[in-house]
């Protein structure tokens, strides 16, 4: 059975993805919550398989919660939900660690696949280029490995950065890629 | 007692799950139909024996605007709510425009949605305290100015031609959807961006996006 938390700030969608998930075999929500503090608590407190996080959510952007999310020690797998999937944002998603991007016009039997991790995800070349395109050298080399899918921890051995060196500089590309200003490095 | 034969629109699968869940805990409402898109709850709407349809503001086809808008027009005695993600004044004032009446924040639905549809078939309006405000302030606004509302430079064909035009449909396709010749979709096309003073399909997307016919 796999342990899900759900975050998102429409009840409907919450109220929908628990009847919906009851009836399917081996997922089973352990905990919903509406904003991403409430959120980050229950995944930290639960220990879940899998986190469903909403794109957009009150407190602060789905793609962040991700990354504070896999910096957990023995982290859930985390599945961006949007109504907005493009390829795009599986590129940032990827660089935030998210396993998946998940479309909620997405059917059913979909949505059970993804959450189980049937379905590999993949990267639109050119989407990939078009924000690579937006990055300096050293910000590439993160990038490339990530949506390969090399694992978090190697991808900060190999360039002899820590667990928290990594994820900031994980931080400032998604922060370059959103148009914000780079936050100084931590 | 009488029950309530709702029909619920939403293009999302999980989120019409979700208001079911909602409505069926309550003995007065029940969920006769569900729906994917704003053609489809307009063929429903007009053929199903429903009393309410509930219907999200942003669909594919046709929005939950022009679906209520169809539906207001065409069957008398039904009553119609929006159902939307927006905060905002002028999807509040299209959805009133369209004929509904309330409009109700998904992001609260679990707490208004049954007051709202309640409310609807006493033949009262719902709407929640934001949208009062600023319906009051509007109006107070518009008193103070002395004016009347604009009216919408565009008839609800061309609204709903916009709104495929931005969804980039290629004029045949356009001419399918709505039963026209193609010859007739490029007239349409030509009087809109007249109307509008716009010279070509990328203002014409900004403003489908603008007026909510579109998500950005």
């Amino acid at each position: 059975m796999l342990e899900l938390v759900i975050v998102d700030d429409h009840p409907a969608v919450r109220s929908g993805l628990i009847g919906l998930l009851e009836e399917g075999e081996g997922l089973r929500v352990v905990a919903s919550a509406a904003t991403a503090r409430e959120g980050f608590e229950a995944i930290a407190d639960l220990r879940p398989d899998i986190a469903l996080l909403d794109l957009h959510l009150p407190d602060d952007d789905g793609l962040s919660l991700c990354l504070r999310t896999r910096a957990l020690p023995m982290p859930p797998r985390v599945v961006i939900y949007s109504a907005f999937a493009n390829d795009g944002l599986a590129v940032r998603a990827a660089i935030a660690g998210a396993s998946a991007v998940l479309a909620k016009s997405a059917p059913p039997h979909v949505l059970t696949a993804v959450l189980r991790g049937e379905v590999r995800p993949t990267v639109d070349p050119r989407a990939l280029r078009a924000l690579g395109a937006r990055l300096e050298a050293p910000e590439l080399a993160v990038l490339g490995m990530l949506v390969h899918g090399v694992a978090e921890e190697e991808v900060a051995t190999t360039l002899g950065l820590t667990r928290e060196q990594a994820l900031a500089r994980r931080a400032q590309i998604l922060a370059r890629l959103d148009g914000r200003r780079p936050l100084a490095a931590a | 007692m009488t029950q309530t034969r709702i029909m619920l629109a939403d293009d999302h699968a999980v989120v019409r799950r979700g208001l079911r869940l909602v409505l069926e805990g309550e003995p007065d409402l029940r969920v006769v139909a569900e729906v994917g898109d704003g053609a489809e709850a307009v063929e429903r709407g007009l053929r199903d024996d429903v009393d309410l349809a509930v219907l999200d503001i942003s669909m594919p086809r046709m929005t939950g605007l022009q679906a209520a808008r169809e539906l207001t027009s065409r069957r008398e005695g039904l009553r119609v709510l929006i159902l939307s993600m927006h905060d905002n004044e002028q999807y509040l004032f299209e959805a009133l425009r369209s004929g509904a009446s309330g409009y109700v924040l998904k992001s609260v639905a679990d707490r208004d949605l049954v007051e709202a549809c309640r409310a609807t078939m006493r033949g009262e309006p719902f709407l929640y305290p934001g949208a009062v405000r600023a319906l009051m302030r509007d109006f107070v606004e518009r008193a103070r100015r002395g004016d009347t509302p604009p009216d919408d430079p565009l008839t609800p064909r061309e609204v709903e031609i916009v709104k495929l035009i931005a969804e980039a449909r290629t004029t045949r396709e356009i001419a399918g959807e709505l039963v026209l010749s193609e010859k007739t979709v490029e007239r349409h096309r030509t009087n809109i961006l007249a109307k509008l003073g716009m010279r070509d399909r990328v203002e014409l997307v900004r403003y489908a996006i603008r007026r909510g016919l579109v998500e950005p």
